[in-house]
């Protein structure tokens, strides 16, 4: 049994949207209001080119810091409250490096820090393929998730101090590609654990995984 | 006289397993003279989709090295082993493919010529896909 460490970000696809577009709101709204602020007095001052302009250049340093910091503080404002009650799960699996035709049994457990009621419990297979492209001075990065089996558990109820715990089987079907690590072409197989917390914000941690490119040996009767 | 004014051939498998040795037969027939640096036969892999390409060059011999002359013909026999990985791979934003290819280098890109032969390189016979049970 061999412990996974999770890798990106904690929350689902939904809550990352809305708290980007918190930055995002928060950000423009800070702009807005700090050159709306200079623009006010310059109307009532009357400013010189250059008081408009230093303003501007410090209006922009400032902006460029909070752009930085408001990122990270939004993101760990959403984590804090998406493990506020279940604890970010740990996640164990039989074979790491793995092999296509495996069959990886797959060990999760959440501590549970307050009272909460667990809709469902999804453990699924990723294959998640992520390509970097430089274009001039700028990267674009695409990203695709291939959901290669999904196994979906009912919840539940638990009280503080106890621990969620589900156990799978997950099979890397033959047919797959191995995992493959390039500097801007990565094929990574993840381990996806999606927990839907009632009233709460759901988690979907991912765990990244080898798989060698071997196909595993049947045996013969 | 362009290195493009030649006839050349690789025979082998198409489908290639991992870690096989496989016979590879290369000829080439210059229709007209070549001033050629060198001409040499390469084994390679290379990403396709999204992201920047990434070749890599897994084998190679020199066939021939400096010019050819009209009619000269260039015959060989090779035995390449195929590395175990990667497979070929055919994804939504990132593709694994295989070549074997001949190069008549004339020392300048804008000249030299290459021909390509596509191969698969995986142990289902086809490039690995994303597959549910």
């Amino acid at each position: 049994m061999q412990a996974l460490q999770p890798s990106g970000d904690i929350l689902d696809k939904h809550m990352s949207n809305v708290s980007m577009l918190i930055f995002w709101l928060g950000l423009v709204a800070l702009a807005g209001g700090y050159f709306g602020f200079i623009g006010l007095l310059n109307v009532v001052l009357g400013l010189s080119d250059v008081a408009l302009g230093i303003s501007a250049l410090i209006g922009l340093a400032f902006l460029l810091g909070f752009w930085l910091l408001w990122g990270r503080f939004t993101n760990w404002v959403f984590n804090w409250l998406a493990t506020l009650r279940i604890d970010l799960p740990t996640v164990s699996v039989s074979d790491n490096p793995a092999v296509i035709g495996d069959k990886v049994d797959v060990w999760v457990e959440a501590p549970i820090k307050g009272n909460v009621n667990i809709d469902s419990v999804t453990v699924s297979l990723v294959l998640h393929e992520w390509a970097l492209l430089n274009i001039g001075t700028t990267t674009d990065i695409t990203t695709h998730d291939n959901v290669i089996v999904s196994i979906p558990r009912p919840g539940g109820s638990y009280s503080r101090g106890n621990k969620m715990v589900e156990q799978v089987t997950l099979e890397i079907p033959p047919g797959n590609m191995h995992s493959l690590m390039t500097s801007t072409n990565q094929l990574i197989w993840q381990v996806s654990v999606r927990i839907v917390v009632k009233g709460g914000l759901n988690l979907a941690p991912r765990y990244p995984m080898t798989v060698q490119a071997q196909i595993a040996q049947t045996e013969v009767n | 006289m362009a290195a493009a004014d030649s006839t050349i051939r690789i025979e082998g498998a198409s489908q290639m397993t991992p870690g096989s040795q496989q016979v590879v037969k290369v000829s080439l027939v210059a229709d007209s003279a070549v001033e050629a640096k060198e001409v040499r036969f390469e084994l390679v892999w290379y990403t396709e989709g999204k992201g920047d390409r990434e070749e890599a060059v897994v084998g190679w011999k020199t066939l021939h090295q400096g010019n050819l002359s009209a009619g000269q013909s260039l015959s060989d026999e090779l035995t390449i082993t195929i590395p175990a990985s990667p497979w070929s791979y055919d994804g939504h934003v990132v593709s694994i493919a295989w070549a074997m290819r001949v190069i008549i280098d004339t020392g300048r890109r804008k000249t030299s010529f290459t021909y390509v032969e596509p191969i698969v390189v995986s142990p289902y016979g086809r490039p690995a896909v994303p597959t549910s049970p």
